[in-house]
């Protein structure tokens, strides 16, 4: 079992004024809970790989806002989305359910269960002010049913963002003393617009770039490579990418080196909102969580995007920090996270009831720094409905219904992905473990019956429409 | 096989019929240049989008050595329509730096957003010293947020002061070469059209967000075959943390035609009097 490393390096990396005031807020502030609830702002990316920032070692990417965050907080290494999909992963943080059960399984498509509460809803009901800016794209319901709205997404992250952050500084700066506390969602798009660039790049198109090649562009990854015995799923994603043009390697890296432009927008943004925190004197009283809904493939497994269940899709960045009350400066590199775990979380700090049948846990354990205590042996995140993964602190088992071809990762060995030891007689014992694990969870699901797709999942959006999700 | 570059490509349809602006320019004079703001955004088969998303407007009016712009611009997303109106006093050439602004920020929202009347407006401002960018709320006001912000009428307890020090300074060490995103569309026309190495500087991103490591060179000339008649434009190419590559379009008076980069393309043009969004 590898121990919680708590990354003074982290801190240091970070350094700057903005983690500095943050960590004397960490000191200053009384180790006794305030009656006033805490005020809670809850960030999220989209489309985030977990290794895009520069705290978490990566070198290819400058992310001081999200650093800031991690010196201030605690971040875990092995965070999960519940389901590596717009849509679906948004509905699992809001309801604390899994896809399976909140009916959203897939993009634009099934609506989430009418009668199911969300986040907005249930703070809103326990005197919370719930604000939305931004993204929110969960299926079937419009965020004002939930949500007092600032501003919406509009899709492109290089328009909204900045609008999200301005609006949410505003809405923070403007905040008076003794009002109701706040639960402030943010929906950040970028890096998403990584979507747009794939959509510009096809056969033969050349690279949007009329001058010198940028000297740092990142290599091409140790797994770009993919296994041609994959799932099927896995095989038309490779095959639809063949027939849209194979790009070269410099396309590959160009992408990469976009992408982390990409990612840096969506930081500044968020240090916007974080300077805005501190300015406002409300830093102390407010849980921050960020997180992301999915990764991207970002060149490995020849992939980009998502809706697969190879870490880079389905692993996001996760990080939480109240400075105070909170530890701060941590790395957790044990512990599994999903996110079904937000609302617990949000929840439980909040100091009020949580969610109905939420499947999640609250890391309030763990981000007190009570690391000893029970924690889950292992998760699960669908794709669909019809592909889940088996998360386990050493393996990771992927199976896909009426596919023949399963999947299981040694991920202390193999944190690549490149190996299927599926298939290995000597690995029998543990695909048995991991598949019987899978079937008693889904044997616990509340599955949610799905009815007729939604027409459209957002006002004025076809099924299958243009926008990227 | 369309051979438009793809910054104009990208704009599809809306430079059909486009004309760029004619006459004379001097790029250090007195000037107003009124740009509309594009979102590119491609459909899965890589076709073009180039909606209509906001305005820019750039005054620039010489003062002794310095320079004052007076910029204007909205973006609109969706059901809200966010105007920054910026002064700005800057510095000399090359980088007109700036010195000292104010920055007005006023949100129009519509349903289905639910934003409180003056609710995320504000009125921030900066100025340099001694080596410092200094960052905070526009003078004589004890917090950072406007008039009407602190009007409005908040449900429970009775309106109080801010929550805490929102009038708090933020202080950033000034780089040895900066400028602002909207300083850039007055540096840019001053640029010479030579090859050369790059030059380097940071950019403060709406006066506020500060990115690193940026490098502009100029990249050539480069045809632009529009249907109602073909253009040569130098191009000045610029990349740095934070910024999608990003290309600005001149013709040979040193006019900003186009600025493009990533998912944002202005065009220079007033936008239609009825409106900027679309």
């Amino acid at each position: 079992m590898t121990t919680l490393r708590t990354s003074r390096r982290t801190f240091l990396k970070a350094g700057g004024a903005g983690a500095l005031s943050l960590m004397l807020a960490a000191r200053r502030a009384p180790a006794a809970p305030e009656k006033r609830p805490p005020n809670l702002l809850f960030m999220h990316t989209d489309q985030q790989h977990w290794e895009a920032v520069s705290a978490f070692g990566c070198g290819h990417v400058r992310t001081p806002a999200m650093d800031r965050l991690a010196a201030a907080g605690t971040s875990f290494s092995l965070s999960y989305s519940a389901n590596p999909v717009c849509c679906p992963a948004r509905t699992c943080w809001y309801t604390g359910r899994a896809s399976s059960e909140n009916g959203v399984i897939m993009n634009d498509a099934w609506p989430i269960a009418p009668d199911m509460p969300d986040m907005g809803q249930w703070m809103s009901a326990r005197g919370y002010d719930s604000v939305y800016a931004g993204k929110w794209h969960v299926t079937g319901r419009a965020f004002t049913q939930s949500f007092r709205v600032l501003t919406p997404g509009s899709g492109v992250g290089e328009v909204t963002d900045m609008a999200v952050s301005r609006a949410a500084e505003g809405f923070l700066r403007s905040r008076k003393a003794g009002g109701k506390p706040f639960f402030l969602n943010l929906g950040f798009l970028q890096p998403h617009d990584c979507c747009y660039w794939v959509f510009e790049h096809r056969a033969g198109t050349p690279l949007t770039r009329l001058g010198a090649i940028p000297a740092d562009l990142p290599p091409l990854p140790p797994n770009h490579g993919y296994d041609p015995n994959e799932p099927e799923l896995l095989k038309r994603r490779h095959e639809e990418k063949k027939a849209r043009g194979a790009w070269s390697a410099e396309h590959w890296r160009w992408y990469l080196w976009n992408y982390y432009r990409m990612v840096e927008m969506a930081d500044a943004e968020i240090g916007r909102v974080l300077d805005a925190l501190e300015d406002a004197g409300l830093a102390e009283n407010t849980l921050v969580i960020l997180t992301a809904d999915h990764g991207d493939g970002l060149a490995r497994h020849g992939l980009t995007s998502k809706m697969f269940l190879y870490d880079e899709a389905a692993r996001v960045p996760f990080i939480a920090a109240w400075p105070g009350r909170l530890q701060a400066g941590r790395r957790d590199e044990r512990h599994l996270v999903s996110g079904l775990d937000v609302a617990p979380t949000l929840c439980d700090l909040a100091g009020i009831d949580g969610l109905p049948k939420a499947r999640g846990l609250s890391l309030r354990p763990l981000l007190e720094g009570r690391d000893t205590a029970p924690w889950r042996e292992f998760l699960v995140s669908e794709t669909f409905r019809t592909g889940r993964m088996v998360r386990t602190p050493e393996y990771k088992y992927v199976a896909y219904a009426d596919d023949p071809v399963t999947q299981l990762f040694d991920m202390r060995a193999d944190p690549g992905e490149m190996r299927n030891l599926a298939p290995e007689a000597a690995k029998a014992d543990v695909v048995r473990d991991l598949a019987g694990r899978l079937a008693a969870w889904e044997g616990s699901l509340d599955i949610f019956p799905l009815g007729e797709p939604a027409p459209t999942g957002r006002p004025g959006k076809r099924r299958g429409g243009r926008a990227p999700a | 096989m369309n051979a438009l570059p793809r910054d104009w490509a990208a704009l599809g349809p809306r430079v059909t019929g486009w004309t760029p602006p004619a006459g004379a320019f001097e790029p250090a004079g007195a000037w107003l240049q009124e740009f509309t703001r594009h979102s590119l955004i491609p459909s899965p088969d890589g076709s073009a989008g180039g909606g209509i998303a906001g305005a820019l407007s750039v005054r620039r009016n010489p003062s002794g050595g310095a320079v004052r712009l007076e910029v204007v611009e909205s973006v609109a997303t969706g059901s809200a329509t966010l105007t920054s109106k910026a002064g700005i006093d800057d510095g000399p050439a090359p980088w007109l730096t700036p010195q000292r602004w104010s920055l007005d920020i006023r949100w129009d929202t519509r349903a289905p957003a639910r934003a409180e009347p003056g609710e995320m407006d504000q009125q921030r401002a900066g100025r340099v010293e001694g080596g410092t960018i200094i960052l905070g709320s526009a003078a004589g006001g004890p917090t950072s947020v406007s008039a009407a912000s602190t009007a409005r009428k908040e449900p429970g307890p009775a309106p109080g002061p801010a929550a805490g020090t929102g009038a708090r300074e933020r202080r950033i060490p000034a780089p040895a070469r900066w400028t602002s995103s909207w300083s850039l569309f007055a540096a840019v026309p001053l640029l010479p059209f030579e090859a050369g190495a790059p030059l380097e500087f940071d950019l403060l991103e709406d006066l506020e967000l500060l990115k690193p490591g940026q490098r502009i060179v100029y990249a050539g000339r480069h045809g632009v075959p529009l249907a109602g008649g073909a253009l040569t434009l130098h191009v000045f190419e610029q990349t740095g943390r934070g910024v999608m590559p990003w290309r600005w379009w001149l013709d040979d008076a040193h006019r900003i035609l186009l600025a493009a980069g990533g998912r944002r393309a202005y065009l220079a043009g007033a936008p239609a009097r009825k409106g900027a969004a679309a």
